[in-house]
């Protein structure tokens, strides 16, 4: 297969524009967004404490209840970050390298996704097993990045 | 013969088998400019008629793995393809399924012909990826990224880990925690592997002449992993005709039978410090799925080649563990033995893998699907491996923290 005369090149762009609601899970990012407190759902038939959280439990089909969650966790695995594309939002609150980490928050089943911020990023700073804790920010969006973890030391 | 043998044999046996008749394949490469996304799938198709000897009077309908509509620039894709092929007002179906999406599609396309509904199947998976930008700095590369990150869960991941190696290497550091493996030799040594079987490979995006200082010494993405030890990211087609008995004795050239499918969609890593921790789960399930079906018990000596998912070298090592060449913890010293080099006893990515022959997903798990047909075929070349026992394996894995796992066992008639 060839292309006479050569192949012609043309711009475009398909933006768009979104305006989502959470649903079921708004109390969790009003919750971080008013009052800088992370929370979980806890089923009512098999006590998993899903966070993120879930309107009903996708374990036993239960129904969930909103509780509140402690900020302390314990960071199951870790990697250690060194290039991100340079037209990724991250980088309007995140600078490079950082360590990017799966923190169970202290009575969630479950994990997080999240940043540990540590004075400095070297790889093993943030061993398997770390106790962290959770920082708010100031200016908060309702989004998970309204926090990240510190070494609960610090 | 054991309870579970015998199982096996007899669900073997009043299933309709299924075969590979033809394949086409391209180069992965960065950017097919010269061409539409149709004109690559009417490239590979042809390719794979002509290599079944049939023509598209004698497809009764496709299957198509097509991952990613922005990738695209283009929504429903499939029926435009179709048109292209010629195959208009015969069946389609579309797929998607992250990195797995061709192996998804391949399942589809089996059960297609085991269920009786057709006897000749065109199975293809195509892909543009090259076509974006970064307008701020005209950087290709970042513009692809930028659109393949939604894969990533928008509100639990994206914000956090928007890069894909980042989140699958969660996974790696956690299997590190639990086994202490693979070290980061290992890790370069699995690339080195891929990287040098890709130099014996005419469909090879990457050709490049490394060596372990090379890969260990290259930039870290997300650690342990360094750039050469993560998979491309490329242009391709790829297509099989996929055959049912019945027709099969009319083809060109003898099938490849699919002996066993299997799928699993598992959940977005979460598992603090459950079973799971450390482990590919759907990686496991889809393989035991396939080895049952496929009657295979010993994979390691049954098996005389496998193509699997190095999206990047520690996912291929894990994989090892997962899919039972290996126990668990001991995929690393698999690498320092030499057991899965293209001339070791069970040949891991003769191709040279996501790594170095190329990736974009849903044409990749299409593509291996090819070459392991090839190498059972005993036409893969300067690449050909030794065929002792007629049976190979593609596995693929993509998702969202390689949560969506596919394995398939090709064999050929003794
Ligand atoms: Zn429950």
């Amino acid at each position: 297969m060839t292309t006479r005369g050569g192949y012609l090149e043309a711009e475009d762009a398909i933006v768009n524009h979104y305006v989502y609601s959470h649903g079921g899970l708004s109390p969790f990012f009003r919750a971080l967004k008013e009052r800088g407190q992370l929370t979980g759902t806890r089923c009512a038939e098999c006590d998993t404490v899903w966070c993120p959280p879930r309107t009903h439990c996708s374990r036993c089909y239960g129904e969930t209840q909103w509780t509140d969650l402690s900020h302390e966790g314990t960071v199951r695995a870790a990697t250690y970050c060194y290039y991100v594309p340079s037209n990724y939002k991250l980088h309007e609150y995140q600078e490079m390298p950082y360590v990017l980490a799966l923190v169970q928050p202290d009575g969630a089943s479950t994990c997080l996704y999240n940043i540990v911020h540590v004075p400095k990023v070297v790889v093993g700073a943030v061993p398997a097993g770390m106790r962290v804790r959770a920082v708010f920010r100031e200016r908060r969006e309702g989004r998970l990045t309204d926090f990240y973890y510190v070494p609960l030391e610090s | 013969m054991s309870t579970a043998q015998h199982r096996a044999n007899a669900s073997k046996a009043s299933r309709p088998r299924v075969g590979v008749a033809g394949v086409g394949q391209i180069p992965f490469r960065t950017r097919y400019p010269e061409h539409t996304f149709q004109e690559l799938a009417f490239e590979v198709a042809r390719a794979a008629l002509r290599d079944a000897g049939i023509t598209t009077d004698d497809v009764q309908g496709a299957v198509y793995g097509i991952y990613s509509d922005l990738l695209m620039r283009q929504q429903s894709s499939d029926s435009l393809v179709h048109d292209y092929l010629g195959l208009r007002g015969k069946p389609a179906l579309r797929i998607s399924a992250g990195a797995s999406t061709g192996a998804f599609a391949a399942r589809a396309a089996y059960a297609e012909i085991a269920s009786g509904l057709s006897d000749v199947v065109l199975l293809l998976g195509v892909q543009k990826s090259g076509d974006l930008i970064n307008p701020e700095n005209q950087h290709r590369g970042e513009g692809t990224m930028m659109s393949e990150s939604i894969t990533h869960d928008v509100n639990w991941q994206h914000p956090v880990t928007p890069f894909p190696p980042a989140a699958w290497g969660l996974s790696l550091n956690a299997h590190m925690e639990r086994y202490g493996t693979p070290t980061v030799e290992q890790l370069a040594k699995a690339a080195l592997k891929n990287h040098r079987n890709a130099r014996l490979n005419p469909y090879a995006q990457l050709k490049l002449d490394l060596t372990l200082e090379d890969i260990l010494n290259s930039r870290i993405i997300a650690w342990p992993t360094t750039m050469y030890e993560c998979c491309g990211f490329a242009e391709c087609a790829a297509a099989m005709v996929l055959v049912s008995e019945r027709v099969a004795g009319r083809m060109a050239k003898r099938p490849v039978w699919i002996a066993g499918v299997g799928t699993s969609v598992e959940a977005v890593l979460q598992d603090g410090d459950g079973e799971n921790y450390g482990r590919v789960p759907a990686i496991r399930r889809s393989g035991e799925a396939a080895y049952t079906m496929a009657g295979v018990t010993k994979p390691r000596e049954e098996l005389d080649v496998a193509e699997v998912h190095d999206i990047f070298s520690g996912l291929e090592i894990m994989a090892y563990e997962e899919l039972g060449l290996c126990a668990p913890g001991e995929g690393g010293r698999l690498v320092d033995e030499g057991v899965t080099e293209r001339t070791g006893p069970l040949p891991v990515n003769p191709s040279g893998g996501r790594i170095a022959c190329g990736h974009i997903a849903g044409v990749s798990e299409i593509f291996s699907l090819c070459e392991v047909t090839r190498q059972l075929r005993e036409e893969a070349g300067e690449r050909q491996v030794a065929i002792r026992r007629g049976r190979g394996l593609v596995s693929t894995v993509g998702g969202q923290s390689a949560n969506i796992a596919a394995a398939l066992v090709l064999e050929r008639d003794a």
